[in-house]
């Protein structure tokens, strides 16, 4: 496979993996949500959003208004079927042999039955997703989440889950079709994605009364508790309050300096 | 290929407007007026709670025989009414809840709680779940329980919304005192903004904001009520904003 972006990305992998692993070291204690770039991460974190305003959501809306909503269902199954081979490499590297078995099932029965994956019977029939992606893979193995980190264009990451999101690109690199095919997949599948959340982004943001940090929090959260699915119990697991030394959730204790 | 991160990370934060799904499952139950009788024992389970009061709300949105008004005063109402607002402020500004005045902290539980309220309405409003479904709960410290919900929306992935509920002083009821949605905490959420926002700024500032943000969401509301047409025949109450 496949083209130039592919080699470049190919060889610039070590370097990243190095950056990330460099960056990635252990958060201060009691850091619920480190942040020491945070003005950088503002700055591209608004970028992002202009990008939004006058690029994404307009053309999302074009996207709504000449799709119907069973279309753009059909174009996410289809976008989310062709994530199997990052699923299923990583829910091998994580050991999750029975994910990976199940995963496979349904890029199977998906992509015959279902027409190249724009349906999803498989889900029906007692096959539920099984995600997995490299930047799991990394925490399973070990390595830490490190500072927050906005990504333009892409958004909120942390050095291990750029980390990993590269190595998922290269896992799909590899095995697509070709590069434009890739790209144009890729491009179509985010327009459509937001196309089916016009209304909650619009939200999020009203109901915010500091966008950045309600997205950073989220964000953390949301992944932290993907994460932690795999992981043993530990202190920073937030699905788990009661593990916690302290209480979040004693009143005392929180309005106490 | 697909919708990597960045989709996903939005996601969270889509779900966290979603939580109006939540706040308004969080609401309430029917008028089972606790009895003053029993002292210990807690006669209805948290599961319990959390199934009547999602049986509630459900049943006042899927009503559209009603005005959107009178849909939004029902639901704020029972809103109002299960969410334990103090815990939860208490909760969100944390540390920072002693740099509040006694009046401060006043004002801010009744204008948090507005904004959780309001807020959250038209998230829950707008979505057309099939149902709502309690299928785990959890025992957590301080006689917490997390209840777990899963809402089922046709066309599109469920929904992961865990409920904490505490049981209230007597022991006869419970209050949720917060919402998880796929994992996202709101009390964390808003524990993380109001930091942010006090680390640069006054109480009286978070105040005001909190203010204008709800002053300018029940404006919206109030508009678009009013250019809806009259709602099931001879209701009088059709349209009117209040």
């Amino acid at each position: 496979m496949t083209g130039v972006p592919s080699c470049a990305l190919r060889r610039a992998l070590p370097v990243l993996l190095l950056v990330g692993a460099l960056a990635a070291c252990a958060a201060p204690p009691g850091e619920r949500e480190w942040d020491p770039w945070e003005g950088f991460n503002r700055k591209i974190f608004w970028f992002n959003e202009r990008v939004d305003d006058y690029v994404l959501e307009p053309t999302a809306r074009g996207w709504v208004a000449i799709t119907s909503q069973g279309f753009r269902e059909g174009v996410q199954n289809f976008a989310d079927n062709l994530r199997f081979p990052i699923q299923l490499v990583n829910n091998l590297l994580q050991w999750r042999l029975g994910d990976a078995w199940r995963c496979t099932e349904r890029f199977v029965v998906n992509t015959t039955i279902g027409l190249l994956g724009i349906y999803d019977p498989a889900s029906v029939w007692g096959l539920p997703p099984a995600p997995a992606d490299f930047g799991q893979t990394l925490a399973v193995w070990g390595l830490e989440e490190g500072p927050y980190l906005v990504i333009p264009f892409l958004g909120p990451s942390d050095p291990r889950d750029a980390t990993g999101l590269l190595a998922d690109f290269l896992i799909e690199s590899e095995v697509l079709p070709g590069s434009y095919f890739f790209l144009g997949t890729y491009v179509v599948a985010t327009v459509n994605w937001r196309g089916q959340n016009l209304d909650n982004i619009r939200e999020a943001r009203e109901a915010a009364i500091d966008y950045y940090t309600a997205v950073r929090s989220a964000w953390l959260d949301h992944r932290r508790r993907a994460i932690g699915v795999m992981l043993p119990p530990d202190e920073n697991k937030p699905d788990t309050p009661s593990d916690q030394p302290e209480d979040p959730y004693d009143v005392d204790s929180a309005i106490s300096p | 290929m697909s919708i990597p991160r960045s989709a996903r990370s939005v996601r969270s934060l889509t779900l966290l407007a979603a939580s109006g799904l939540v706040a308004l499952s969080t609401s309430a139950p029917a008028q089972t007026t606790p009895p003053a009788s029993a002292p210990a024992a807690t006669p209805k389970t948290a599961r319990e709670f959390v199934t009547t009061t999602i049986d509630t709300v459900t049943k006042v949105l899927k009503d559209h025989t009603i005005s959107s008004h009178d849909r939004r005063m029902k639901i704020q109402e029972v809103v109002d009414r299960w969410l334990d607002a103090e815990t939860i402020s208490k909760l969100a500004l944390a540390k920072n809840w002693k740099a509040f005045d006694e009046a401060q902290q006043k004002d801010f539980v009744l204008q948090f709680r507005r904004h959780l309220v309001l807020t959250y309405y038209r998230n829950v409003d707008r979505y057309s779940f099939d149902r709502i479904d309690v299928y785990d709960e959890r025992a957590e410290t301080k006689g917490d329980f997390t209840v777990r919900t899963k809402v089922i929306v046709p066309s599109n992935d469920d929904v992961l919304i865990d409920l904490r509920v505490r049981p209230t002083a007597d022991g006869t009821d419970w209050r949720v005192i917060d919402i998880f949605i796929e994992g996202v905490s709101l009390v964390q959420n808003f524990r993380s903004q109001f930091q942010e926002v006090l680390s640069n700024g006054k109480p009286d500032q978070l105040l005001q904001s909190l203010r204008e943000k709800n002053e300018a969401t029940e404006r919206k509301y109030v508009e678009a009520e009013n250019q809806e047409a009259p709602v099931g025949g001879g209701d009088s109450t059709g349209g009117g904003g209040g």
